[in-house]
């Protein structure tokens, strides 16, 4: 590593309070696209998902009991 | 016969379809190599690479601030040519491909605005600058803002994707002056430090750990535009046979 230690890198010089910033930013911004598409992505899944089992139902329901008859 | 069956090629590529089933496999693997490559970049970058001997130890944001900057104009790009290819050939998953990289190219364009403002200031001795890179970026970011604006207030979904189309075309005028901006104007940025044909103005244990977060930069952007996509087409698609077959091996896995 090219810092001594943990403080030292934490530290940076005195450029700790910028580096990190930055990076926490890039973090957050690129964990908050990664939970937002996903997000999406689920919620249509789910969606299509439910449809399909009201489908399934309806198509089941619609077909005529024996012991009715 | 060549000609029919490259015609044939390109409407497929066109086709919503054909593409969600083509890039089933690439998510996984766009998102595991993003992953791989900022983290190991991330850690090189701050813990490995050598200090600068003007800037000390605030040339690590360089390692977030380049790849973010390069990837909000490579999404405008890819949103420029997307938006072309819709207003001559009419396909549909242009737009998609406009929808999908719209959310990301605004917040990474924001983010190298945040991360140079971050780098300004102690290297500039200001958090902002009336520079010619930094203005051009700022319009890239507002052309991002308005695009997104003009798609949540036309309702018509084929009004929508040509106008946004002809904007992101349009707006793809910026892109050659954010690039020319350190040449044209005086300017605080500094000049390219690659280029595909000069050797590099750093030292490359500098250097490769840029490379590696710009290639994870773009994995993720790879990663992240693919789910958009993806969720766009079983959106549009929903009522279709071939969405109800692919939920139906969804659920069964």
């Amino acid at each position: 590593m090219y810092f001594d230690s943990f403080a030292e890198l934490l530290q940076m010089g005195k450029h700790g309070f910028y580096v990190w910033t930055a990076y926490g930013a890039t973090v957050l911004v690129l964990l908050l696209s990664w939970l937002s598409a996903r997000g999406a992505f689920l919620k249509t899944s789910q969606r299509l998902q439910q449809q399909a089992e009201l489908a399934q139902r309806s198509a089941q329901s619609a077909q005529p009991s024996e012991d009715r008859t | 016969m060549l000609s029919t069956s490259l015609k044939r090629l390109w409407h497929k590529l066109g086709s919503p379809r054909w593409f969600f089933a083509l890039t089933e496999n690439w998510v996984k693997a766009a998102g595991l190599s993003a992953l791989v490559l900022l983290l190991w970049g991330a850690v090189w970058g701050l813990g490995f690479a050598p200090a600068d001997y003007q800037q000390g130890n605030s040339f690590r944001i360089m390692y977030v601030h380049v790849p973010a900057a390069m990837l909000a104009q490579s999404l405008y790009i890819a949103m420029g040519v997307a938006g072309f290819i819709g207003l001559v050939w009419r396909m549909k998953l242009t737009d998609v491909a406009i929808s999908a990289c719209l959310p990301l190219g605004m917040v990474i364009t924001a983010l190298a605005l945040f991360s140079g403002s971050v780098w300004g200031r102690p290297t500039w001795g200001s958090w902002w600058e009336w520079d010619g890179r930094t203005v051009s970026t700022l319009v890239l970011f507002f052309l991002y803002v308005g695009i997104y604006a003009l798609r949540e207030a036309i309702a018509d979904q084929d009004l929508r994707a040509r106008a946004s189309a002809l904007v992101a075309m349009v707006g793809t005028i910026n892109i050659p002056i954010i690039k020319y901006s350190v040449e044209w104007w005086n300017t605080l940025h500094q000049p390219a430090s690659f280029g595909l044909t000069q050797k590099p103005a750093m030292p490359s244990e500098m250097w490769l750990p840029l490379l590696v977060m710009v290639l994870g930069f773009y994995a993720f952007a790879a990663f992240i535009v693919l789910v958009r996509m993806r969720t766009e087409i079983l959106n549009r698609e929903m009522g279709a046979r071939w969405v109800r077959d692919w939920i139906q091996v969804r659920s069964e896995r």
